[in-house]
């Protein structure tokens, strides 16, 4: 039965997203006194290829472009380009059937203090399942390196580059159709590696760290420290539908951040985002 | 969907007669705005029709990740061709006890028509695109419409008396609930119009949704 007309199989697709963020602390700092809070303005421009060469298998590639701007701490405004290539298989036929998804991912960040700047790489590994017409419920385990050439030593004997970074953790999510156009999501996740603490100089923070470095990014006399930790997250999504292609959301993050010497840390994120998929 | 099998066996034995009447047919919704992709079908209450000897070949395209149309009405025994316009392959498919096929991964027009043999509604989809949704309402009477943006949809058939009722993809109930019988053997045109109640459409979504983002 199959058609007397070849076609390529690729679907190219080009994608905007806008994000209005308000995180609570940006410093990731334990101590009140170097919590520091800032909006933040991001776009982004992704062109895709998607391709179905097997009846339940699909493959993407995708370069994304963006660039974020603070209100405040204009350190942290940054260029990025990424690299994903993603593939998705199905066991069975209709939405129900159950699939893995394998994504790999390569990225350079270039923020105006070089401290942060370097490439990125990230893995995951998902399975997902739709129940129904209205619930999609996902696990995926996740790797993730950070590497940045910047940062002098300061500490002796501990290295400077404090956003040379490695994790690893799962996240469980899922999604629920209210209506013809809203759905929640909502997630979970645990992450174990590298954080980084933007903070003042105490015998405590310096006696966990495993990287030191001198960070002008949000005032006079605070340090980045890399420390070990584990983060528990959730976060919470209702998505308004615009149509088949556009979508107006809003997402609240929490996250809990664990690490030695009782440095432990929260920040919570609020973010607006518009999200266009051609 | 209501089945006559004493009506369809007569309409296999019995001459056909000029459509000279006609069912202006209005579907509105509780609010009552005007409903589109609504099919009006009139089953007449006897074996008086013959059904003609050929059924047109009806299609139902898929043009950017979606059936067009979302809601095909045809007859029982219709074949359907589904062309792919798009630039990828599509795999449909429907589970529906109506008709379950697929047509496996394909660019272009499939070799092969499905016919449609028994009446009831058959749900398409596409196993790559798992938000593609589509209908075939296959209908046991000749007389059908589907509504237009208006709400509005007229069918032409002979002058008779039928059980005229209302289908829709997200329509609240069962379609027998909207049966009325409406006699067009002396007006020649009679206007009916339905009032139903629609489940909110729930799908598989194509908006996107964001990935919540990570900051450490």
């Amino acid at each position: 039965m199959a058609g007397a007309r070849g076609a390529s199989g690729a679907d190219w697709g080009f994608d905007a997203d806008a994000t209005l963020a308000y995180d609570d602390n940006l410093s990731r700092a334990s101590a009140p006194a170097d919590v520091r809070a800032d909006w933040a303005l991001a776009i982004a421009l992704t062109a895709s290829s998607f391709a179905a060469p097997g009846p339940f298998d699909a493959f993407m590639v995708a370069i994304r472009g963006g660039a974020e701007g603070f209100h405040r701490y204009h350190g942290l405004d940054n260029g990025s380009i990424e690299a994903t290539a993603s593939y998705r298989r199905k066991w069975g036929l209709g939405p129900e059937a159950p699939w893995v998804l394998l994504e790999a991912s390569a990225a350079y960040y270039d923020y105006d203090v070089d401290l942060r700047t370097g490439p990125r790489f990230a893995a995951r590994v998902g399975v997902g399942k739709r129940f129904g017409e209205s619930l999609e419920a996902r696990i995926a385990l996740f790797g993730e390196l950070r590497r940045s050439p910047y940062g002098e030593p300061d500490v002796p004997g501990i290295s400077g580059k404090v956003f040379n970074l490695d994790g690893h953790g799962i996240d469980v999510s899922g999604s629920y159709a209210l209506g013809d156009d809203i759905a929640l999501a909502i997630g979970t996740t645990w992450r174990r590696g590298d954080v980084v603490s933007t903070a003042s100089e105490t015998t405590q923070i310096v006696s966990g760290a495993t990287a030191i470095a001198e960070d002008p990014t949000f005032g006079e006399d605070l340090y980045d420290y890399r420390l070990r930790g584990t983060t528990r997250s959730v976060d919470l999504t209702i998505s308004r539908a615009l149509g088949n292609r556009a979508s107006i959301n809003l997402t609240y993050v929490a996250d809990w951040t664990s690490v030695a010497e009782r440095l432990d840390y929260r920040n919570h994120t609020v973010r607006l985002t518009f999200l266009y998929r051609n | 969907m209501t089945t006559s099998l004493g009506a369809l066996l007569g309409l296999a034995i019995i001459p056909a007669v000029a459509q000279a009447a006609q069912i202006a047919a209005s579907v509105n919704d509780d609010s009552g705005r005007p409903v589109a992709d609504a099919v009006v079908v009139a089953v007449p209450v006897d074996a008086l029709r013959a059904l003609p000897d050929r059924v047109p070949t009806r299609m139902v395209d898929q043009v950017d990740k979606e059936f067009v149309p979302k809601v095909l009405a045809v007859r029982v025994g219709t074949s359907v061709t589904f062309p792919n316009h798009d630039n990828v392959r599509h795999h449909v498919y429907s589970f529906s006890p109506a008709k379950r096929f697929e047509l496996p991964l394909y660019a272009g027009v499939p070799a092969e028509p499905v016919v449609f043999d028994k009446p009831g509604v058959v749900v398409l989809g596409c196993n790559i695109h798992d938000w593609m949704l589509g209908y075939v309402y296959v209908s046991e009477s000749p007389y059908f419409a589907k509504t237009k943006g208006d709400g509005k949809a007229v069918i032409e058939l002979p002058p008779h008396a039928y059980v005229v009722r209302v289908w829709h993809p997200q329509l609240d109930g069962d379609e027998k609930a909207t049966s009325r019988t409406i006699d067009v053997t002396r007006s020649g045109k009679v206007d009916a119009v339905w009032k139903v109640t629609l489940k909110p459409e729930v799908r598989v979504r194509r908006a996107p949704i964001p990935s919540p983002g990570r900051g450490y």
